[in-house]
């Protein structure tokens, strides 16, 4: 869902991934249901030493996996933003290697890290929903040969199973994102009105000259608008 | 969910009581394309937030499942949740409302600020003008700002 530009004011930075803009609640209860998700896709496919399940909301992204050691494995990749999981997400194709710590050159720094952790084995495939890809559920194993009996067309209908239990969930986190995202900007745009009144009534500026003179002192000092304008009205009354 | 058509965000920020509301939709949805809403309050996801969030679907019964979901979620907090809110009347558009208002009131609060007050008293001062006018903060708001 796109969001709406509050005009003028200050639009909070773009959580940088994978940071996905959620509340503290708003994630816990995100991760438990992902948590929930992957426990059951393990036990569905039955193959694997851990099952993780990753979405993207906005410019980050949320995972969360059965066990302990499918969490290392997803932290890892997403730290390095490199590996099958990722790359699942970004082509939108399942992504499979039985040779990790081996001959696998695909991702040169992630590999040798996931190799130490013990991780020998992964498939990844895309969650879909409406066309777009939503995220990944990914496969890992500590034997270099137990995945491969997997049925890709399995896998793809575990994806689709993932995708269809973590909707409610994924909704939801959009819609918390959407409402930090909204609460950030209007406490920003908050700050900056104080400020623009405060400067009008100070020096007899109109309200598009006191906005100016806010932006001009942000520009000046290097910080956002919200910044300048908090300073302006704590300078002044310090 | 293939039929959900997007989200309405409400916030209010005190001590202020306009609300500003943002709509996360693709385009114009209207009213007879909504089949199903849930609204939750954001102190379901934040103590300290207040407002609320109201999804809307294009089929009847989409939202079970989440509400579901909530319920159990939500269980010791009854209230946060309301799972048959009215539907909208009107189309919603993308965009955000109240802001203008809100940001209105904010200036006039700024200009009391650079007068002496704190927020506090600050928002005291022009609730007193509205009563005083016979208006609201909006319409003291204005007056304060014309007449500086």
């Amino acid at each position: 869902m796109p969001r709406p530009r509050p005009d003028d004011a200050d639009e909070p930075d773009a959580p940088a991934a994978p940071d996905a803009g959620l509340s503290e609640r708003g994630r816990a209860t995100l991760t438990r249901s992902l948590q929930d998700v992957a426990s059951r896709t393990q036990a569905q496919l039955g193959v694997a030493d851990g099952v993780g399940v990753t979405v993207l909301l906005g410019a980050g992204l949320v995972f969360a996996g059965a066990n302990a050691f499918t969490e290392v494995i997803d932290q890892t990749q997403y730290a390095l933003m490199e590996g099958p999981c990722v790359e699942a997400a970004a082509f939108g194709a399942v992504v499979r290697s039985g040779s990790i710590g081996a001959d696998e050159t695909r991702w040169p720094t992630f590999t040798p890290r996931a190799a130490a952790l013990d991780l020998r084995g992964v498939v990844s495939a895309p969650l879909v929903a409406s066309c777009a890809v939503v995220g990944s559920l990914n496969l890992y194993s500590r034997s270099r040969d137990s995945l491969d009996a997997l049925d890709l067309d399995g896998v793809r209908r575990a994806a689709d199973d993932a995708e269809r239990a973590s909707s409610s969930a994924r909704l939801m986190a959009a819609a918390d994102a959407n409402a930090h995202w909204l609460g950030t900007a209007i406490t920003n745009r908050v700050d900056v009105d104080l400020a623009v009144g405060f400067v009008m009534d100070r020096y007899a500026m109109t309200q598009a000259q006191a906005r100016a003179f806010v932006s001009v002192l942000a520009h000046q000092d290097g910080v956002s608008e919200a910044a300048a304008a908090r300073s302006i009205v704590a300078d002044a009354r310090s | 969910m293939p039929s959900a058509l997007g989200a309405v965000v409400t916030v209010v920020r005190p001590p202020i009581d306009l609300p500003v509301t943002a709509s996360f939709v693709e385009r114009t949805i209207g009213p007879e394309e909504i089949r199903a809403a849930l609204r939750f309050s954001l102190a379901a996801l934040s103590e300290t937030a207040v407002g609320s969030i109201t999804l809307y679907a294009g089929e009847p019964g989409a939202f079970a499942e989440l509400a579901g979901d909530l319920s159990g979620l939500l269980a010791s907090e009854p209230g946060l949740l309301e799972q048959d809110p009215v539907l909208p009347a009107r189309a919603v558009e993308p965009g955000i409302d109240g802001l203008e208002d809100f940001s209105r009131v904010n200036r006039a609060l700024g200009v009391l600020l650079h007068r002496g007050h704190d927020l506090a008293t600050a928002r005291a001062r022009l609730q007193r003008h509205a009563d005083a006018l016979g208006t609201d903060l909006l319409g003291a708001a204005s007056v304060i700002l014309g007449t500086r």
